[in-house]
């Protein structure tokens, strides 16, 4: 009980610390309160609409993601497909891909389309972009959320709503049956994209380069903010205050809102361990969509792709290898790809080791409360969940002042990108391993007590075994999104000698294309990423337990 | 029970610290490695760097920060930390903001090899000028035909409903090349013949005109700007037929386009800024004799009057220039630019900021 007690205090330290540091800066060189700032927003170039655009784009995003995933999920989750695993891996593989590679992904995408109409792309065309580009990226957390318990309902309890007068036709059971059933776990799974949504920063920056939301206005303050220079202005430290306190409170309580709606989810109470999907062929109406998805899910990764062989030369593109030369080569970035692949792997196995474990002590934990003081447990759910909330800006101002006050030197200490690593992988793994527990038995365990096993032979021959094929999805998890990230990387790594693949990609976008081969090399080592990202989560799918509860 | 959970904890730390066994093997505490924070796009090769080091037995570890703005910001940030030891590219814009901060240790860098250009902003051993280049509007040549379009005699001319939602430039509070740019149009409009006038109210009528403003240089040139590179590339929109950016930019469009290109920079006397970036040595530093070093050797001819293609900037060296292949320096203009002083610049730049933001709205 105390090592799970010091491992929350451990993690809600690692969460707030920084954000307390970064706050306290802010508010100390901040002239006016946030308020008044906020007040000023559409009265000054950097700060005009970013709130209005944030809050539109994610709604819209969130409204777009729902109507292509609940499809999906549903056709998914109802029936079994050939290939199914490898249909299941393509289509819930773009949430773990490194965002600023989906937006090269969608910007290489909007070049083919635009050689194709004879037109060039608008910025409307781009904000619709935008928001594909969202549902993209998110498409998985509807998947995820709704497909497992679709997969388990028993096809009798629809065989029976059928035979009542209001379930005699697809409105009436979709509204008296479905619905009921599934909206906990639709409004979680949209309370989910929102937040994404909300803070999505590579995309909004790349796709919309005219438009800023308020994450892309605060990486436009970062510089100065939280420096005391009186020619330099209080206002970067102004707004940076006040938009994370827009986008902090906003999360929260999207947050407390998808944590209290998955608790609700009561489908497990329909479910069943048995597959009770419906055998289906490609040939068929339903077939024809499913594949009219997969072009829609794998277009931005051919595009992707097919940019890194094309390269400028003398007023026309050619096809060429160059691109993956120099990205082997490392003629144009500080490394080579298999050096920055070398690292990321690295950083990935080291987060795995510690975001495995502490997750599943914070899930124990989550799970314990649930029973005894459920309303702890939301806010213990929520603190675990807050990483993903906080802008990169404020934990890496946070980060930087913890360093500078303790030991400066230790910013450029090989392990600090594990921080950013890890408050970004834990989540994920709570979010697996949550809905497993609740899906044990707790009979098992108690009867093995009863026949004299200790905690630690319950732990391992029980508890574990019994979570393995989770604890399996919830390292491909981690080792997707720790081989991918970007951002945190980017805030805390750029200290340290370790250049991971995202980073190297980062390095190589930054610098002006004069130089042609810069950018097919960045497209190549994206590609690299992406193949291996691909690889890895269809060999662990078939782990996946056969509705893994409803959750991520 | 607990004993059991101890042993697995243990475990987990035991991990943690054998993943220690695969790095930091570094003590940063010698003369002997150097550790720079520059901007993202400083050219300096990997090759050029262990060059260097073979040489002198100083390692170089390079940190990139954003842009000319963020190696300052960070410098500040670090300050007297000893994190970094040398500071590559904060520029002349950014010069008298980091002179007040007082984050500079002196250099003993001979400054009688530099051109009076490079000196012509700072002339003390705290900021060692290492490359320069001028930033004005290019423009696209199969816009601007000479025609219906003429070429711009005046920046005044951009307000004309021609270049409606055609000029596009950064954003000054998050672009060095915005902010020079921006410094440039307070020095045009406080000089010229209009005494009625100013800087503000030409961004006000260019704001009616619909100028496009980005966050940095890469969107501006790359998606906007129909003139240059970026028609090739992914993302590309081509609505603007102007784009701030270097003089020399055309130079460098036609270095890598076999001599061809339809970007031509804009000759407008007063309307471009000289940018002067500097290699500093950092306060907290203790590697004075590796930092003289490396400024030395950086600022040496052999190595400076490579310039114009290890960081695409003029040499900051007497005589140094760019070279001539591929049409490089004849599409490269060196324009009458702008003067105005650092400490001007630093006495007033939050306030034209703030204006500008607010006229800009």
């Amino acid at each position: 009980m105390k090592i799970r007690y010091a491992i929350i205090l451990s993690w809600a330290i690692l969460v707030i610390a920084p954000l307390i540091l970064a706050w306290n800066q802010l508010e100390s060189i901040a002239e006016r309160n946030i308020l008044q700032t906020i007040a000023d927003f559409n009265y000054k170039f950097q700060t005009k609409d970013s709130i209005s655009f944030t809050f539109l784009v994610a709604s819209l995003s969130t409204i777009l993601t729902l109507i292509i995933g609940l499809p999906l999920a549903w056709n998914l989750g109802r029936y079994n497909w050939p290939h199914h695993n490898i249909l299941r891996s393509i289509f819930t593989v773009p949430f773990v891909m490194p965002s600023i590679l989906v937006a090269m992904g969608f910007l290489a995408l909007l070049d083919w389309i635009s050689i194709i109409l004879e037109h060039n792309h608008s910025s409307e065309i781009r904000f619709y972009s935008l928001l594909f580009a969202h549902a993209w990226f998110n498409l998985a957390l509807v998947i995820r959320f709704c497909e497992p318990l679709l997969s388990t309902i028993d096809s009798s309890y629809e065989e029976a709503c059928r035979l009542l007068p209001s379930g005699n036709t697809n409105i009436g059971r979709l509204s008296k049956f479905w619905l009921p059933l599934m909206w906990p776990n639709i409004a979680a799974s949209a309370a989910l994209v929102f937040v994404f949504s909300f803070t999505s920063f590579a995309l909004v920056k790349f796709i919309t380069p005219s438009q800023r939301n308020l994450e892309v206005v605060m990486s436009n303050q970062a510089e100065w903010a939280g420096l005391s220079v009186p020619s330099l202005s209080r206002a970067p430290s102004e707004i940076v205050l006040a938009s994370s306190t827009i986008q902090l409170i906003t999360i929260i309580i999207a947050l407390l809102l998808s944590s209290w709606l998955q608790s609700r989810s009561s489908g497990h109470h329909l479910s069943t361990l048995n597959d009770g999907r419906i055998p289906m062929s490609f040939n068929s109406m339903r077939g024809i969509y499913l594949l009219v998805m997969l072009v829609f899910i794998i277009s931005p990764m051919l595009a992707l792709v097919s940019s890194s062989f094309m390269i400028r030369e003398n007023d026309m593109m050619v096809f060429s290898f160059q691109g993956w030369k120099s990205a082997f080569g490392g003629s144009h970035s500080p490394t080579d790809v298999s050096q920055s692949l070398f690292s990321s792997i690295g950083y990935a196995f080291m987060t795995i080791l510690l975001s495995l474990p502490i997750g599943y002590f914070l899930s124990d934990s989550i799970y314990n409360l649930e029973k005894k003081n459920p309303r702890l447990a939301l806010a213990l759910d929520v603190l675990v969940m807050m990483p993903l909330a906080l802008s990169a800006v404020m934990v890496g101002l946070g980060v930087l002042l913890g360093l500078i006050r303790t030991d400066p030197e230790l910013a450029r200490s090989w392990w600090i990108p594990l921080y950013g690593h890890l408050m970004l992988t834990t989540p994920f793994v709570v979010r697996v391993l949550l809905p497993a527990m609740r899906n044990l038995n707790p009979n098992l365990e108690e009867a093995a007590a009863l026949l004299g096993a200790n905690y630690f032979k319950r732990l391992i021959f029980i508890r574990l075994s019994l979570l393995t094929p989770s604890l399996i999805v919830a390292s491909s998890l981690v080792f997707a999104i720790s081989l991918g990230e970007f951002g945190a990387s980017w805030v805390v790594l750029r200290f340290t000698e370790f250049t991971t693949l995202p980073v190297m990609i980062g390095d190589l976008l930054s610098r002006p294309g004069y130089d042609p081969i810069l950018r097919p090399a960045a497209n190549a080592a994206g590609t690299i990423l992406l193949l291996i990202t691909l690889v890895l989560f269809m060999s662990v799918e078939r782990f996946r337990p056969i509705g893994s509860g409803g959750e991520f | 029970m607990y004993k059991n959970k101890v042993f697995l904890i243990c475990l987990i730390m035991i991990c943690s610290i054998f993943t220690g066994c695969l790095g930091d093997e570094n003590s940063y505490d010698d003369d002997k490695k150097l550790s720079i924070v520059s901007y993202d796009a400083f050219g300096m090769s990997q090759e050029l760097l262990d060059q260097f080091t073979n040489e002198t037995g100083i390692d170089v570890e390079i940190t990139r920060a954003g842009n000319s703005g963020g190696v300052l910001s960070t410098a500040i940030q670090t300050k007297d930390t000893g994190l970094f030891d040398l500071s590559i590219g904060i520029d002349n814009s950014y010069l008298g903001t980091a002179l007040s901060a007082n984050i500079f240790q002196p250099l003993n860098t001979d400054r009688s090899i530099f051109s009076s250009r490079a000196l012509s902003s700072y002339d003390g051993d705290l900021a060692i000028p290492f490359d320069l280049a001028s930033v004005c509007i290019n423009y696209d040549s199969t816009y601007v035909d000479g025609g219906n379009i003429t070429i711009p005699t005046s920046l005044w001319d951009f307000t004309d409903s021609t270049w409606d939602g055609k000029l596009v430039v950064q954003n000054p509070r998050t672009s060095s090349t915005g902010r020079s740019f921006f410094l440039a149009t307070v020095d045009y409009f406080s000089n010229d013949e209009d005494n009625l006038t100013d800087h503000k109210d030409w961004w006000q009528s260019m704001r009616a005109n619909n100028i496009l403003i980005t966050d940095g240089w890469t969107t501006a040139y790359e998606s906007h700007y129909s003139g240059g590179y970026g028609q090739w590339g992914d993302g590309f929109i081509g609505d603007a037929h102007a784009v701030v950016s270097y003089c020399h930019s055309p130079g460098v469009e036609a270095y890598y386009g076999g001599n061809s290109t339809t970007s031509v920079a804009l000759d407008i006397d007063n309307a471009s800024f000289s940018q002067i970036e500097y290699i500093s040595f950092l306060s907290g530093s203790d590697k004075s004799v590796s930092a003289n070093i490396f400024v030395d050797w950086l600022v040496s001819s052999e190595i400076n009057s490579q310039m114009s293609t290890i960081n695409w900037m003029y040499p900051a060296i007497k005589g140094g220039d760019i070279i001539e292949d591929s049409g490089y320096r004849w599409h490269s203009l060196v324009p009458v630019d702008c003067d105005i002083d650092i400490l001007d610049i630093d006495d007033n730049i939050s306030i034209w900021l703030d204006e500008w933001d607010t006229a800009m709205a």
